[in-house]
């Protein structure tokens, strides 16, 4: 095969068996809760069958045999249940959703560059057993016996000369041809009641164009001519006179005559040369109104026989019937010399239209992203260089003003490079979405409840870090939602709620971030168990506990190993997983808050930046480090007055506005805390500016947390690309990354989820 | 000579795509299923359409039961597998000049189309 081992087209196959097995998963999950036999069950059907297809198809030109074969075979089961040969059972079902299982290995395998797995012999046997019933009418194919010297018919016979391809379909055509023949006599029989006419003539057009296509298409030529002719004439038959109508209708009755012969002569292998030429011409002529040039043509005394032969179709004497073949052969044969090559030379006049999509090799994309923020990162220095040109002016007017200029350019088209490269990673949510409704299916199945999963917005599209980030928080929040949030349908049904609980996963933009909230309408989570289980696990203590808000409760939630389940289940509940869903939000620089209403709700809302790689941070000075704090947590920066600045319980708080909002000492906390670097202590504030009068707050906002920064100086505003830091160089401290700046020196961006925590701040509280 | 190639799989289409340039015809739209060939019969008035059978929006014999009746003019080749080799007689019926069934090489495919657009060509 010419295909075998061509990289791309395999590349291609899995990209599209990917979101085909996607498709499946939905599908199936969907079959699964419609009626059997409605509408729906159809197309769910068909959709899944033609997804199978597709696999099997694109396997089989890659020469991947395991999948084909295995394809083949839950396409084969698909196709007894699309034909009604097969109940949608759960067995069943449990059989096709493991087939898709099986394939996403195989494809697996396939992309690791290895041999895809061979499917487990029993998942081939529940495949073969749906609703299997003989595969006969396969094997109805009674290949022609050729060569009989027979010639069934009067007038000159041919062996049937047919591509391979339309021989094998010969034994279908028959039965067709058969069949076709005698609708065209009933045709023939009602044209002939007044009544019936122009009805039966509109099917005899119909009848007689597909049978001109057939004849077309096994190269019956005489056929083709003839049934074309017919079919014209049946389109006219309204204006035709009483004296031509008798006329046209035996010609009719000689081309059915014809069409009778030639079926007897199909099954010999032959074909019936007869030149039909003048019969097509006069049932035109006198379809159009037209009499007959020649009066001994309506010489036939109603027999079709004799009109035939009068007609020239038959001999005028019977004995030649059976005539040698090699002396009609010139007849038959196709035109060799039709070249195509000429019609070749004219390609390329008219270019394919562009498609509107094309797929592009992720690593591509990285690599470019990846330029892009070095390219922001020069662009950056750039304008710092050209502002220090410009303390220069003196030296060189001209020369200053022009580099700032290039350097505004730059900075322009640096941002709408960025923003274009960024969009071309975005993806839609329904990436990950559409798996769901078949976690849900499974976690319903094993856990006996009944769980409707409604899935709102997802068409959202977030670049393609945040989707890979995204997905496995989700399926822990959503299995703990199945698995800890819904109750068992007796429970809810005595709590007056309905039986079937409902998850509801939604996402929306929100400016820059994306919103994705994950809400069910289960027995919600209790502060005090959380509370309790904290405090037991060292986590808080009773007195801080007290001052917590709710929301500040349930984040014990995601700490390691944390679990308030009873017992250990064997889908959630082993206090892994939710400590993944804050790693990977934390890790998108995004938030995660949880509220409940005890048996009612519970809500999770992850608010997330559409991308993590390049973000806008403003540049702070504390002592004589900058640091980064990412711009989409600050909510404004403001310098207080001391009159503003008090203390709650020993913490500094400072009053903005009508509230109250905690305070955190970032060099007081830097410089305590544990992964304070080393050198900063009692080093001279060098080469910068010394703090005067009263220091900033920027105050940030993480979920529902506020929090005020107390920062020496503020240094403006810049994008920044964000280079990951390994653990141990931060010690885990608050920091989410670092980052060249423009002047190129280092400085580490801030995590304010982090710092949140670990100041311990509270919810701001209204002040009276 | 312009081909239109129908397929809802990109991959298939793809891989003919490539037999096609391989064979030297480099004038060819794609179309993702009936629907979409319909609405693009029109402007690109394709000599040969190259049709998948099982295709979402509209499968291929409807797409040739419409286009004919729109008094398509173009060659049909309907690309099947062994299992609708059985239909393709209603196909046949509905205006498709040929099949090839898939998997196919590139040498028949060449010459299925070269096959089909003589038969076009001598009636």
């Amino acid at each position: 095969m010419a295909f075998t081992g061509d990289g791309e087209l395999l590349q291609d196959f899995l990209t599209e068996t990917a979101e085909l097995i996607e498709q499946l998963d939905g599908d199936l999950v969907r079959l699964e809760r419609v009626t059997p036999g409605s509408e729906e069950a159809t197309q769910l059907l068909n959709s899944i069958f033609r997804a199978l297809h597709t696999v099997k198809g694109a396997a089989g030109f890659l020469g991947l045999t395991t999948v084909t074969t295995f394809a083949h075979a839950a396409e084969d089961a698909l196709n007894r249940l699309r034909h009604g040969e097969a109940q949608v059972t759960s067995v069943v079902m449990d059989a096709l959703l493991r087939s898709v299982d099986v394939l996403r290995s195989m494809t697996g395998a396939l992309a690791a560059g290895e041999e895809p797995p061979l499917c487990p012999a029993d998942l081939l046997e529940a495949l073969h057993a749906v609703g299997t019933k003989t595969d006969a009418s396969l094997q109805s194919n009674k290949t022609t016996v050729a060569t009989s010297d027979e010639a069934a018919s009067c007038g000159t016979t041919h062996p049937l000369e047919l591509p391979e391809q339309k021989r094998e379909l010969l034994s279908f055509m028959i039965d067709d041809w058969r069949s076709s023949t005698e609708q065209f006599d009933a045709c023939l029989r009602q044209l002939e009641d007044q009544a019936q006419r122009s009805q039966a003539a509109e099917q005899l057009a119909q009848l007689s164009e597909s049978l001109a296509r057939t004849a077309d298409f096994f190269e019956l030529d005489a056929f083709t001519t003839l049934l074309s002719a017919v079919h014209d004439a049946a389109t006219r038959l309204g204006g035709v006179g009483d004296h031509s109508f008798a006329e046209l209708l035996i010609r009719l009755r000689a081309v059915h005559w014809l069409m009778n012969e030639q079926t007897t002569l199909l099954e010999h292998n032959r074909v019936g040369l007869w030149p039909v030429q003048g019969l097509a011409q006069h049932i035109a002529d006198l379809a159009a109104g037209q009499p007959l040039n020649d009066e001994k043509l309506a010489d036939h005394r109603n027999d079709v026989r004799t009109l035939l032969t009068l007609e020239g179709v038959l001999p005028s004497d019977n004995a030649s019937a059976g005539a040698s073949d090699s002396t009609s052969e010139p007849a038959q044969t196709t035109n060799d010399n039709t070249n195509v090559s000429d019609a070749r030379s004219t390609a390329g006049r008219h270019s394919a239209a562009p498609e509107a999509t094309i797929r592009v090799e992720v690593g591509r994309l990285e690599a470019l992203m990846n330029l892009v923020g070095q390219l922001v990162l020069t662009k950056n220095r750039m304008l710092a260089l050209s502002r220090r040109l410009r303390e220069l002016e003196a030296v060189a007017p001209d020369l200053s003003e022009e580099v700032a200029a290039s350097a505004g350019d730059l900075d322009r088209l640096t941002s709408e490079l960025q923003v274009g490269v960024m969009r071309t990673r975005m993806q839609p949510l329904s990436k990950l979405f559409d798996r769901y409704p078949r976690v849900i299916r499974d976690m319903a199945r094993i856990t006996g409840k009944q769980i409707n999963l409604e899935i709102i917005g997802k068409e959202t599209e977030v670049d393609k870090s945040v989707l890979e980030l995204l997905g496995d928080p989700l399926i822990h929040i959503l299995r703990n939602s199945a698995d800890h949030g819904i109750e068992p349908p007796e429970v809810r049904r005595a709590a007056g709620k309905p039986e079937a609980g409902c998850i509801r996963l939604s996402a929306e933009h929100q400016g820059s971030h994306v919103l994705v909230q994950i809400i069910d309408d289960g027995r919600g989570i209790s502060r005090e168990l959380v509370g309790r289980k904290a405090v037991e696990r060292g986590l808080t203590t009773e007195e801080k506990l007290a001052t917590m808000s709710d929301s500040e409760v349930f984040q014990f939630i995601f700490a390691a190993g944390f679990s308030t389940a009873e017992k250990v289940s064997d889908l959630s509940g082993r206090g892994v997983g939710m400590d993944v869903v804050r790693t990977n939000v934390t890790k998108m620089n995004g938030v995660i808050n949880v509220s409940s209403v005890p048996g009612k709700s519970t809500r999770i809302d992850i608010m997330i930046p559409l991308t993590v790689a390049i973000m806008p941070a403003m540049v702070v000075q504390v002592k004589d480090e900058l640091y980064c704090v990412p711009l989409q947590s600050i909510v404004e920066i403001v310098r207080p007055e001391t009159t503003q600045l008090h203390s709650i319980k020993g913490r500094p708080v400072m009053r903005l506005r009508d509230s109250v909002l905690p305070l955190v000492d970032l060099d007081d906390l830097l410089r305590r805390s544990p992964y304070a670097l080393p050198s900063r202590e009692g080093q001279a504030v060098a080469g910068t500016i010394a703090p005067t009068g009263r220091r900033c707050a920027v105050v940030v906002c993480v979920g529902e947390q506020r929090a005020g920064l107390l920062v020496d100086r503020l240094i403006g505003q810049q994008e920044i690309v964000v280079k990951p830091l390994d653990d141990q160089s931060t010690h885990g401290g608050p920091f989410s990354g670092a980052t060249i700046r423009e002047d190129g020196q280092v400085s580490l961006i801030l995590d304010v989820v982090e710092l949140l925590r670990q100041a311990g701040s509270t919810v701001e509280r209204k002040a009276a | 000579m312009k081909i239109m190639l129908v397929d809802d799989s990109k991959t298939m289409r793809n891989i003919q795509k490539s037999v096609l340039t391989q064979l030297g015809y480099n004038d060819v739209l794609e179309a993702t299923d009936g629907l979409d060939a319909l609405s693009k019969v029109g402007a690109y008035e394709p000599d040969l359409i190259l049709l998948d059978w099982n295709m979402p929006n509209m499968d291929g014999l409807t797409f040739v039961k419409q286009y004919r009746a729109r008094g398509g003019k173009a060659a049909i080749v309907m690309v099947t597998t062994e299992a609708e080799k059985s239909r393709v007689v209603e196909a046949i019926k509905a205006g498709v000049n040929n099949y090839v069934v898939k998997p196919f090489t590139p040498e028949v495919l060449g010459s299925r189309i070269t096959e089909t657009l003589q038969r076009m060509t001598a009636a």
